[in-house]
């Protein structure tokens, strides 16, 4: 167990790796100066503005300044009125010690910013993921037993069709039906703000507010997985060992539950981390319809006010989850 | 069953019987099974209509009818389909029908021009990775790795803002986020291929290894390629509309069915059709595109012939 996560985390290093170079290349590439967006003057001092400029460790090449986004730059002598001595010493710690920076926006920490918004986030995700699964795997079953019945056509004809819709219009149309037209649920956020003690945790009013979304992002997810457990199922199915059970004797069901199924959700199984990492892209869209207040809408709000460490930081942050969505989910396979 | 029929007609004295059953190559196959597959006929020409009326009707509109896309008309505004309009007006009075029209001219190209570059970019990187192995492939592959642990979305978005996207720069966008998974499906069919006795003798007769991947690799690869371009095309439909939708992607005035969509939360009571029309095209398009892949995944795959 140890050795195993050990080595999916070894192996995790390079991708980690790039992943960080690709960021942060991508933000060096951005447009639009970071010092006039935090000083918002057209007209400001050059003065101080270069000294701000030293400050932040903007006029350095972009390998140093990359390695202080990395690592820290409160090591390093800064030398912030340029007469070639060292005033003061950085402040930021680097991502690698969790210190992501200052949202620009926002004007407080990235890292906080993000850990705020991932538990809404995984909420939606998690639970359309539970869904998926819970949903999937019997309709997929139930389609491979009899391939071709009604019934296999009706979840094809699903599944096609929940892999071709976009999440964006689905939800478009959900809100217009269960919410303008019929008043059913709540069109957007996460609770109701109405009621005279919002600031409680309401259940029901909290589920009400997740049926939509949760629906939206689950309908891929089911369709993807009823079809992915009916192959296996089916390829299962024909081999040596079933006949085998059936030879010996077990009547059908048994078959089909202790032998195929068991073995059809291994592979299945796996299947969660690249599901996780579609639910987590599907989430940015879904939470900006919905007006959920995860971390697609603050990525979002972040891109559309050039707020590049945020954006940043939510690349790795998103990244990171994938790998370690990846990597738990190999545990219990692994184990078994 | 087929093996002992021509003898028969041989051994009767009828060698003419023999040329009517020619020996078929893989793809002559595929075509007679696509021919016969109907949903995939069905999906085929919905597709071929809807990008013929898309890119025929733009020219005509404008210069056979007079009419400018972007005129608007405010007395006409949030007109119902039928009311004067086939498909109705929208905030501005424009016309829908027109729009969509445009929209989709946009969406298609899209999706063509991208899914195109994408599979140049998968099947030549995954070809190269997979024929020469060692170190070359382990650095393909874990560049592969760290772009598809991010999630897609998040790239595009960012490198959209960065380089706020014309219809062609998305198109590039879109085919440099998007090629890694038929990339690896690729290099996981060159591997098993390279093994093959075929290529042994071709290195054997000292043929050059760019001889060997394009004579002899590609040819084999070719039906996976196909399939991933009809999918491809799919999911670059379901991305573009996606992020015009946000507003990140093709930029208005210019339409898209993506981008028709983005304020559509304001039509929810005064224009349904806004909402119902521009989704239920890139639907249909997206739907078109799966179920091609899906007939040529059944076509090319031998084991499928009954």
């Amino acid at each position: 167990m140890g050795a195993y996560i050990t080595r999916r985390l070894l192996q995790a290093i390079p991708t980690l790796f790039g992943i960080t170079v690709i960021s942060f290349f991508l933000m060096l590439a951005a447009p639009g100066d970071p010092v006039t967006m935090i000083t918002f003057k057209p007209n400001a001092d050059p003065a101080s503005v270069e000294k701000l400029r030293r400050q932040l460790g903007l006029d350095q090449p972009a390998l140093v300044q990359y390695v202080y986004w990395l690592i820290g730059n409160d090591w390093v002598h800064i030398d912030v009125d340029g007469d070639g001595e060292g005033d003061i010493y950085g402040t930021r710690k680097g991502i690698l010690r969790g210190d992501f920076g200052q949202s620009l926006q926002h004007k407080r920490s990235v890292g906080g910013l993000i850990v705020e918004r991932i538990p809404a986030t995984l909420q939606l995700t998690v639970t359309a993921l539970l869904i998926g699964y819970v949903i999937g795997i019997p309709v997929g079953v139930l389609s491979a037993v009899r391939p071709r019945s009604w019934f296999d056509q009706f979840a094809r004809v699903f599944s096609v069709i929940g892999n071709a819709v976009p999440a964006f219009w689905l939800g478009l149309l959900m809100i217009m039906l269960f919410s303008v037209r019929l008043g059913l649920l709540p069109m957007a956020g996460m609770q109701s703000v109405t009621g005279p003690r919002d600031a409680d945790f309401d259940l029901m009013d909290r589920v009400r507010h997740m049926i939509m979304p949760v629906s939206v992002l689950a309908f891929g997810t089911i369709a993807s997985i009823s079809r992915f457990m009916r192959t296996e199922v089916i390829e299962i199915m024909g081999q040596d060992y079933i006949r085998t059970a059936h030879a010996k004797g077990l009547r059908g069901g048994s078959v089909l539950w202790r032998h195929a199924v068991r073995n059809a959700l291994i592979p299945v199984a796996t299947f969660i981390g690249p599901a996780l990492g579609g639910l987590l892209s599907g989430a940015v869209i879904i939470e900006q319809i919905f007006s959920w207040p995860g971390m697609g809408r603050l990525v979002i709000n972040g891109v559309f006010q050039r707020d590049y460490p945020l954006v940043m930081a939510s690349v790795v942050v998103g990244a990171v989850l994938f790998i370690l969505g990846g990597a738990a989910v190999g545990c219990p396979l692994w184990l078994g | 069953m087929s093996t002992t029929a021509p003898l028969q007609n041989a051994t009767l004295g009828a060698p003419v019987e023999l040329d009517q059953r020619k020996i078929r190559t893989l793809w002559q196959n595929a075509f007679r099974h696509i021919v016969r597959d109907r949903l995939t006929m069905a999906a085929l020409t919905v597709l071929v209509v809807l990008t013929l009326i898309c890119f025929l009707a733009p020219p005509v509109v404008e210069n056979v009818l007079g009419v400018d896309v972007n005129r608007t008309k405010v007395l006409d505004k949030f007109r119902l389909p039928g009311d004067g309009y086939a498909l109705g007006t929208d905030h501005l009075g424009r016309d829908q029908l027109i729009r969509l029209l445009y929209g989709g001219r946009i969406s298609l190209s899209i999706a063509y021009a991208a899914s195109l570059m994408t599979i140049v970019i998968a099947t030549s990187i995954g070809i190269v990775a997979g024929f020469f192995g060692g170190k070359v492939d382990d650095i393909i592959i874990w560049f592969i790795n760290t772009l598809t642990s991010i999630p897609s979305i998040f790239l595009l978005l960012i490198a959209s803002t960065i380089w706020s996207p014309s219809p062609e720069v998305l198109i590039v966008l879109l085919a440099l986020l998007g090629w890694m998974g038929t990339c690896r499906l690729v290099r996981g069919e060159v591997i098993t291929i390279k093994e093959r006795e075929y290529i042994q003798a071709a290195h054997a007769v000292g043929a050059p290894a760019w001889r060997i991947m394009w004579n002899h690799i590609f040819p084999n690869v070719l039906s996976i390629v196909i399939i991933s371009l009809a999918i491809d095309a799919g999911v670059l439909i379901l991305v573009e509309s996606g992020l015009s939708f946000l507003g990140l992607g093709v930029q208005p005035p210019t339409p898209t069915w993506g981008n028709m969509l983005t304020n559509s939360r304001s039509y929810f009571v005064t224009g349904p059709h806004l909402v119902v029309l521009p989704g239920l095209l890139i639907t249909i398009t997206v739907l078109c595109f799966y179920l091609i892949g899906d007939g040529f995944r059944d076509a090319l795959d031998p084991r499928s012939h009954h």
